[in-house]
């Protein structure tokens, strides 16, 4: 087991199912999955063409347009790709948006919209009918989410660069997609960077900007809307911690999350704090359950 | 941000895609232009899209579809893959050794059934991109970093 990883995730030890199957977990490389863009192709017809061409896809049960890639060293870097047939996306990335499940017609928000995946899925989920506006803080990053837009020719994305925690409150949304800046605890796998979260200092301001996130996030949105947070960390501190603030206020309420995936629920306690009840209806993805990123999704309605 | 384009500019826009390319203007039905200092924009078209984009600033919209720095418009990568294939003239499919070239950015010698000026290239009917053509040689406008990662490692024949 790689000494650093141990270290990283043995404060976990008691909270995570099958811990040492999860340190085996983390210790294999991440396979290559993708999304289909089912706005230029359907699944069916996109395999086989795929197949076509000599690259041996295989779909992901659950998610129709999910397919998991082998035997590509650089599926960034293919004519399919550059044609947007499809986008390199985690399986568990892919999850936010689905559960989110905006309709043909509505305007969402992403508040952190770059690299543009899950912008791009809520686009693809919609038809590409409705508006999606993909706000990120860096507007050097929402060069990279503009060049998705682009390569996978959507129409009804439109982009801003406000800071999160100040966005406009002047318009409000149907849904809103919050997937903040976290310590990214659930990418570090073999070969991959380790994670900010070890800095306390760090760690304590990724708390701060994801609640003054979330906040801003539920202010956007109408009552009676919905809002998805995710994270690629384990963090309690980022995940249900945050997530209670805004529960425990009775600004807004946690509803049921359905994954096609094994997953864990979320925790009802950390340490000394309990959380609300209902943070049981959140949910927690571990490698060993799914072999993607490490997650955690909750879906929240804003009270009317 | 870039404007609405006005019922004069729309025109304009219909009619060069159908004069050039003999895009139909069915294929832009709900849709919206938008035009900045230097391109055209399209974006899906919604009952809220003008007031949001009065109560917001937005760095894009939906996405480019001409690039409007000079006298000649030339149509982006991007919108020929999504509107290219309703074109009927000044477009060409390619095959073998010319398609390779094409991709790797070389030019293509030879009398082409094609007018002077931009034109939509195609293998086996799929939209490649932009090429322009002028005194007998095609000339690939494929976006240089983005098509470079593929370059070279092709295997066009089955596409």
């Amino acid at each position: 087991m790689h000494e650093k990883m141990a270290q990283t995730f043995n404060r976990y030890r008691d909270v995570l199912p099958d811990y040492e199957g999860f340190l085996s977990a983390v210790e294999q490389p991440l396979p290559v999955s993708i999304r289909a863009n089912t706005l230029k192709i359907d699944p069916g017809p996109f395999q086989g063409f795929m197949r076509e061409r000599g690259y041996d896809l295989k779909p992901v049960e659950g998610i129709e347009e999910a397919f998991s890639m082998q035997g590509v060293e650089s599926p960034g870097a293919t004519l399919e790709y550059f044609l947007g047939y499809y986008q390199v996306q985690g399986l568990t990335s892919m999850l936010p948006a689905k559960v989110l499940s905006p309709r043909p017609g509505e305007i969402i928000l992403d508040l952190c919209a770059a690299p543009g995946g899950k912008t791009t899925h809520l686009a693809q989920l919609m038809g590409d009918r409705g508006l999606v506006v993909a706000n990120d803080f860096k507007k050097e990053r929402t060069h990279v989410l503009r060049s998705h837009i682009d390569r996978l020719g959507i129409l009804s994305v439109l982009v801003c660069c406000y800071s999160g925690q100040a966005f406009p409150l002047r318009r409000k949304f149907d849904r809103v997609l919050l997937d903040p800046p976290c310590s990214a605890e659930g990418t570090y796998r073999v070969g991959l960077a380790p994670t900010r979260s070890e800095n306390p200092k760090v760690a304590r301001h990724l708390v701060r900007v994801q609640k003054g996130l979330l906040q801003q996030g539920l202010a956007v949105l109408r009552p009676g809307g919905t809002l998805v947070y995710s994270t690629c960390t384990y963090a309690p501190e980022e995940n249900e911690a945050v997530v209670n603030d805004a529960v425990k206020e009775g600004e807004a309420e946690l509803l049921p999350i359905s994954i096609p995936f094994s997953h864990s629920r979320g925790l009802p306690s950390w340490k000394e704090e309990s959380y609300h009840p209902d943070m049981v209806k959140t949910v927690r993805l571990y490698p060993h359950q799914v072999n993607s990123w490490g997650f955690f999704i909750a879906h929240l309605r804003k009270r009317s | 941000m870039p404007t609405f384009a006005s019922e004069a500019e729309r025109r304009e826009i219909l009619d060069y895609f159908s004069n050039r390319f003999g895009i139909p203007e069915k294929a832009f039905e709900g849709f919206c232009f938008l035009l900045g200092k230097r391109k055209i924009w399209v974006v899906r078209g919604h009952p809220e899209l003008e007031r949001l984009m009065k109560q917001l600033k937005f760095e894009s919209a939906g996405i480019p579809l001409l690039r409007t720095k000079t006298s000649m418009w030339k149509p982006t990568t991007t919108g020929l893959h999504l509107f290219g294939l309703h074109a009927t003239r000044n477009v060409i499919d390619l095959e073998g050794d010319a398609l390779q070239a094409f991709l790797k950015r070389e030019a293509i010698d030879g009398s082409l059934p094609l007018e002077p000026g931009f034109v939509i290239v195609r293998c086996k009917g799929k939209v490649l991109g932009c090429g322009i053509y002028g005194k007998g040689r095609l000339r690939s406008q494929l976006p240089e970093k983005r098509g470079e990662p593929f370059r070279g490692k092709l295997y066009p024949e089955n596409l």
